[in-house]
């Protein structure tokens, strides 16, 4: 059930109506049947996983709790083992034997959708359960909530407990600028989606989906900016919509995207993108690694290994792999060089670094990744791809980041009395309704990590 | 203001700003003039045309790209033979009762602007074949730009197909939406599509009026019935021929007659109480007939009942139905289209007593 589908529209409205007709002590079992069904309908079998993975952690949150010293490391990571078993069983079994035994075992995985972001988001309650900066949560109903909220199931954003929870006991009813809000960014959220990925999906598509008819360099530009494009619309889009949706049941869900592309530097980058996997990776993995705190040679390890796992954390493939070391190594030396260029020079620098990314992170394989950024600079010049419209759509969004950059549009228009207000979200879905791609359904590229 | 109301306010001005692009007929004149909307709407602006500018009463025909009767030739003998009426043309190739219906509505908004309304078809039994015309999803092409508000949700309710309903909700509540490909196409080469859609609408009113079929001929076509041995004629495309001709029939249930009785009854009903005669005439129906099959009913001759309906004779064009006077495997040449003009002005006078 995507977020795009007049199925899923029903649902929300369904959902909705439902939850605010009914008294408060019973919302919170609707919104988990709701989430449940949510998760059911893509295979039913996937939802035992997740009721299992609830189980596990919030007894070991409990158990944790209640132990003395050395049992409360044991449980923390027998929980961390069952966790990492069910993502490395799921994600990685077949990568990992080939790899390694180089054979596949005749074994049918089918990877349960959004795993990566729920086993993280369990994981982070148990560890900060066993950091003390988490009360064990004793409802086993709230906390499976925790883990099967539909907004954020299946992509994001990764949501601490703390956070979550702080909006659940005692719930409250959504201010006006909560619906106002929420309503705005739904459809945003569809517009950028629709309008935006699924067109730029349509180009880096039929790019990288037949490279050998693309041999130019222009080709190659357009392919691999059509997938930066989209990849950021797509997710960014569902995240939006996520957060709206969050915020018209009541929940606050954190930012993940600050428009990224406008960074000045890698670190930056990674402050404005999927904020929310950036700093599970920094409280969960880095800052456990040591950080900074040992010297200049142990922060560049530290940095290359959690950008290799964050990169891993993406997919079973050598290509998430190397996306993850290309990000390691850009951040490790930007460290060591503390290189010192104008704003106007780094954006569009940060953005080429950027972009080479997503050609290992989107091209089928490897030897296609060193074909595309091969062709980037060497070869015919080719053909631009974008038709006008698909370049309009592009310059479009650039105006509008840079407005939302220097303006803070989104918050003042949420925040705008009536008119101002309904024109945004009129133009916003006019877009939609002209540009959205309605022939074919185009998953969310983060559905399938 | 309340945040509900803001929100409200928001989807009213979308609707309205989709309807003041879209159904004030701003866009109009940039469709794609070759598309199923905008053939329709050239036809329609043409008819309107000739309301405006001919003072003689006026005859609509309706029909499919079948009903080519050559209309400067065809109103050049009425007017040779002194009958008090001129033909206007609101058909287009792939139409059918549906989309009439709704070009009736928007060309005769009163129900009274014609003398008469002529519905050339191919039989009056209610044949049916393979294709099911309840549900055909081309239909919405044609309409896109004709459907109301009002048409909700009696419209999309007459598909069956889930998909084909979506898009006919989607045509009558967002124009941009169902207008979305043509839009697209237009932005990818906007001068390119004014242009094209200009040269067309300049030439359009007089061009197609003027248009003389083409004198090819599929003279020498023959098929034997008995034996399934088929002669075809050099150029001839044999698919074509096989689709049309030697199609096999398709199992009689019904499924036409209820569908011409729910479109043309819509049409009857509408003119129940009005001046403007309803007239079924026939077409010649092929270079080659196929053996008659017993049918389950016919609509037409029920419609017979209605005090403003007339009835054509259907064996009048039955010497137009040979090769020479076909282009193909369903339409009429230069000679066939020029005879059959004279044959049908001649029937439409003696239907309206000018003869």
């Amino acid at each position: 059930m995507l977020f795009n589908t007049l199925h899923f529209l029903g649902f929300l409205l369904t959902v909705l109506a439902v939850f605010y007709a009914l008294p408060l002590s019973l919302r919170r079992f609707w919104l988990l049947a709701a989430s449940y069904y949510f998760y059911a309908s893509w295979n039913l079998k996937f939802l035992a996983l997740l009721i299992s993975v609830t189980l596990v952690d919030f007894a070991a949150g409990l158990l944790i709790a209640r132990a003395s010293a050395p049992s409360r490391r044991l449980w923390l990571i027998a929980s961390i083992a069952v966790n990492l078993s069910v993502l490395v069983f799921f994600k990685y079994f077949h990568f990992l034997t080939e790899s390694l035994l180089g054979r596949r075992f005749p074994l049918e995985i089918i990877l349960p959708i959004g795993i990566s972001f729920h086993i993280f988001q369990s994981l982070s309650y148990v560890i900060d359960v066993y950091r003390r900066q988490q009360a064990p949560i004793r409802n086993p109903l709230d906390y499976a909530l925790f883990l099967a909220f539909f907004p954020q199931l299946v992509a994001g954003p990764i949501v601490r407990a703390h956070n979550f929870f702080a909006d659940l006991n005692p719930w409250r009813k959504p201010t006006p600028e909560d619906l106002s809000r929420g309503v705005f960014l739904l459809a945003l959220g569809l517009t950028k989606k629709m309008a935006f990925a699924d067109n730029f999906a349509r180009l880096s598509d039929s790019y990288f989906g037949a490279l050998s008819a693309h041999p130019g360099v222009l080709d190659a530009w357009s392919g691999a900016l059509a997938f930066s494009l989209q990849i950021f619309f797509d997710f960014s889009g569902y995240t939006d919509m996520a957060i709206g949706m969050a915020k018209l049941l009541g929940f606050h869900f954190p930012i993940n995207f600050r428009r990224p592309y406008l960074a000045g530097s890698l670190t930056e980058f990674w402050r404005r993108w999927h904020i929310s996997l950036s700093s599970w990776l920094r409280d969960y993995l880095y800052i456990p690694l040591g950080g900074n705190r040992h010297g200049r040679a142990r922060t560049y390890l530290n940095l290359m290994l959690t950008m290799l796992l964050g990169g891993l954390w993406h997919g079973a493939s050598f290509n998430f792999i190397l996306w993850g070391g290309w990000h390691g190594l850009l951040l490790a030396f930007e460290r060591a060089t503390s290189l010192d260029a104008p704003r106007w020079y780094r954006i569009p620098l940060t953005f080429l670094l950027v972009l080479h990314g997503w050609v290992l992170f989107r091209a089928p394989s490897l030897p296609d990744a060193f074909f595309v950024l091969e062709h980037l600079w060497r070869g015919p010049l080719g053909a631009w791809l974008f038709t006008p419209w698909q370049t309009g759509l592009a310059l479009l969004a650039a105006l509008l980041a840079w407005a939302e950059e220097r303006f803070g549009l989104e918050d003042r228009l949420v925040a705008a009395p009536a008119l101002p207000y309904a024109l945004s979200l009129a133009i916003m879905l006019l877009i939609c309704e002209i540009f959205a791609v309605t022939d074919v359904e185009i998953p969310f590229v983060y559905f399938q990590f | 203001m309340h945040s509900l109301a803001k929100v409200t306010l928001g989807f009213a001005l979308f609707f309205a700003a989709d309807a003041a692009l879209f159904r004030s007929g701003l866009y109009n004149p940039w469709l794609e003039p070759n598309s199923s909307a905008g053939m329709l709407q050239l036809t329609l602006a043409r008819a309107l045309k000739h309301q405006a500018e001919w003072p003689e009463p006026l005859v609509l025909t309706l029909g499919d790209s079948r009903m080519n009767y050559s209309a400067k030739l065809t109103n050049a003998y009425a007017a040779s033979r002194g009958y008090p009426f001129r033909f206007s043309h609101g058909g287009v190739a792939g139409t059918n009762p549906r989309v009439w219906h709704y070009i009736l509505r928007e060309l005769d908004p009163s129900a009274r602007r014609y003398k008469a309304i002529v519905f050339p078809l191919d039989s009056f039994d209610d044949e049916d074949t393979f294709i099911d015309y309840s549900d055909y999803p081309l239909d919405v092409n044609y309409l896109a730009l004709l459907l109301r508000w009002s048409d909700l949700p009696s419209y999309p309710l007459t598909y069956t197909t889930p998909k084909y309903a979506r898009e006919a909700w989607k045509a009558c509540l967002l124009k941009g939406a169902s207008l979305q490909q043509d839009i697209l196409a237009f932005l990818t080469n906007p001068a390119l599509r004014i242009e094209q859609a200009r040269v067309t609408r300049d030439w359009w009113p007089s061009g197609s009026y003027d248009y003389l079929e083409e004198e090819k001929s599929v003279a020498g076509l023959s098929v034997d019935w008995n034996t399934g041995q088929v002669t075809v004629p050099p150029g001839m495309d044999r698919q074509v021929l096989e689709t049309v001709i030697l199609r096999p029939n398709a199992p009689q249930t019904g499924r036409y007659g209820q569908y011409r009785r729910r479109w043309f009854g819509e049409i009857l009903a509408r003119y129940k109480n009005s001046p403007t005669r309803i007239v079924f005439v026939m077409l010649p129906r092929g270079p080659i007939l196929r053996p008659p099959i017993t049918t389950l009913s016919s609509s037409i001759r029920e419609f017979a009942r209605h005090p403003n309906v007339t009835l054509g004779d259907e064996r009048r064009y039955q010497s137009l139905e040979k090769p020479e006077f076909f282009r193909d495997a369903l339409h009429m040449n230069r000679a066939g289209s020029t005879r059959y003009g004279h044959l049908f002005t001649d029937e439409i006078a003696q239907v309206l007593g000018a003869l």
